[in-house]
C-alpha cells in the first residue's frame, strides 16, 4: 500500500500531479500512462501472486508505470507500451543480485522494448526544469544521492562544456544535454544505485561518461537509458568496494 | 559539505534558461498559403551537431503521412531548419511536423491552415 508521507509517497503525488500539469498543457497522452498502468499491474499481480499468493500493487510498481507512461511514446502501438511496463516490473523479479534486483525497473522496460521493436521515447516534460530541479533534489537529499548528482553534474560540465567551446557552440548548449526528468527522478533510484558515498559519485560521473561515449559515437538508441542500466550492471560491485574510514 | 553540494547543484540546473534535453524541445511551424510553403524549424541543442542531430523529420497532412525526411547533421548547435513544398494543404487542414533525435526522444507538432 502507498504510504503518503514516505519519500516513495511523495514522489508517486509529485509524479501524479507533475502529469496532470503536463495533460494539462497538451503535451502529455494519458493513453500511454494507462496502457503502463496496465502492463505493470499484470506482471506485479502475477509475480507476487506465485509469490505470496495474494494479489497486490506496491508503490515502487506504481513509481515504475507513472515513469515508463511519461518517457516512452505516447503513440507506440498499446501492446509495445503494455510489454514495455510489463517487462519493468518482470526484471525487478527475474533480473536479480542477492535478493536486490539489478536494473532500474523504468528504464529497463523501455529499453527492452526499444531494443526489440525500435520504439520511440518522448520524456515528456523533461523540460520543465523549474519543477523538475527543486523537486529532484529533494528527492535526491531524501534518498542520499546528492553525491551521485554530484558526480554526473561535474562530469557532464566537464565533457559536454569542452565539446560545446571546441565546436564553436552556444554556451548555453553546455546544459543542453540535461535532461532533467532522466537525472532528477530517474537517475537517483535508491534500489538499484550505490550506497556507499565514493560509489555514489563515481556512478554518476561514469553515467555522464557513458552519455558521452554513446553520443559521439552515434549510438542508435537512447543513450541515457543505455548508460544508466550498464551502470547498474556495476552496483554490485561498487557496493563492494571498501570505504575508506574517517578518522 | 552536503549543504554546499546542495547550493551547488542547484544553482547549476536553475541557471539554464533555456534547457533542453534529447528529444526537440519545440518545433515552430508556419505555413504560406499564397507560396505552398511549410517551414519548420525545431529546436534542438547539441554540442556537436555531426553526432547528436535530428535525424528524422516526418509530415502528416490531416493525419496521412506523406514527407519523410532523413537528416545526418544538424544545421547547427541550437535547431534544425527544414522547408517544404505542400500543394495539397489547404485552409482548415492540419499539418504535422515529427521531428527525431539521433539519440533517442521525438516531438510533433501540429498547425491547421488558415
Amino acid at each position: 500500500m502507498i504510504k503518503t508521507f514516505t519519500v516513495k509517497g511523495k514522489l508517486i503525488a509529485f509524479l501524479a500531479l507533475f502529469t496532470l500539469l503536463l495533460y494539462a498543457q497538451g503535451s502529455f497522452l494519458p493513453r500511454a500512462l494507462f496502457l503502463s498502468f496496465c502492463g505493470a499491474a499484470a506482471a506485479e499481480s502475477l509475480f507476487f501472486f506465485l509469490k505470496k499468493q495474494k494479489f497486490s500493487f506496491p508503490s515502487s510498481s506504481a513509481i515504475s508505470a507513472l515513469i515508463v507512461g511519461l518517457v516512452i511514446a505516447g503513440d507506440e502501438p498499446w501492446w509495445v507500451i503494455f510489454l514495455s511496463s510489463l517487462a519493468a516490473i518482470s526484471s525487478k523479479y527475474l533480473i536479480r543480485f542477492r535478493k536486490k534486483h539489478i536494473f532500474n525497473p523504468a528504464a529497463f522496460g523501455i529499453f527492452f522494448v526499444f531494443i526489440l521493436f525500435k520504439a520511440n521515447t518522448q520524456w515528456s516534460g523533461t523540460f520543465l526544469w523549474q519543477i523538475l530541479v527543486p523537486a529532484g533534489i529533494y528527492f535526491a537529499y531524501q534518498v542520499r544521492k546528492i553525491g551521485l548528482l554530484a558526480g554526473y553534474f561535474a562530469v557532464s560540465f566537464l565533457l559536454f562544456g569542452l565539446q560545446s567551446l571546441i565546436n564553436n557552440s552556444a554556451p548555453s548548449g553546455i546544459f543542453g544535454y540535461f535532461s532533467y526528468f532522466y537525472i532528477f527522478i530517474m537517475l537517483i533510484e535508491p534500489k538499484t544505485t550505490p550506497v556507499k558515498n565514493f560509489a555514489k559519485v563515481f556512478f554518476g560521473a561514469a553515467a555522464a561518461c557513458w552519455i558521452f561515449i554513446f553520443v559521439q559515437a552515434r549510438a542508435g538508441f537512447d543513450a541515457e537509458l543505455a548508460a544508466l542500466l550498464l551502470m547498474n550492471l556495476a552496483v554490485p560491485f561498487l557496493n563492494m568496494i571498501p570505504e575508506r574510514r574517517k578518522k | 559539505m552536503k549543504r554546499t553540494l546542495f547550493v551547488l547543484i542547484y544553482f547549476c540546473a536553475i541557471c539554464v534558461t533555456s534547457a533542453y534535453a534529447h528529444p526537440p524541445r519545440d518545433i515552430k511551424i508556419s505555413y504560406d498559403p499564397s507560396t505552398k510553403m511549410l517551414r519548420a524549424v525545431i529546436e534542438h541543442g547539441t554540442s556537436n551537431p555531426s553526432a547528436h542531430y535530428i535525424k528524422k523529420v516526418d509530415i502528416s497532412l490531416n493525419g496521412k503521412e506523406i514527407l519523410q525526411q532523413e537528416i545526418s547533421r544538424q544545421d547547427d548547435g541550437s535547431s534544425q531548419h527544414v522547408v517544404y513544398f505542400i500543394p495539397d494543404a489547404k485552409v482548415g487542414d492540419e499539418i504535422s511536423v515529427e521531428g527525431y533525435c539521433s539519440i533517442g526522444g521525438k516531438l510533433k507538432k501540429r498547425i491547421t491552415v488558415q
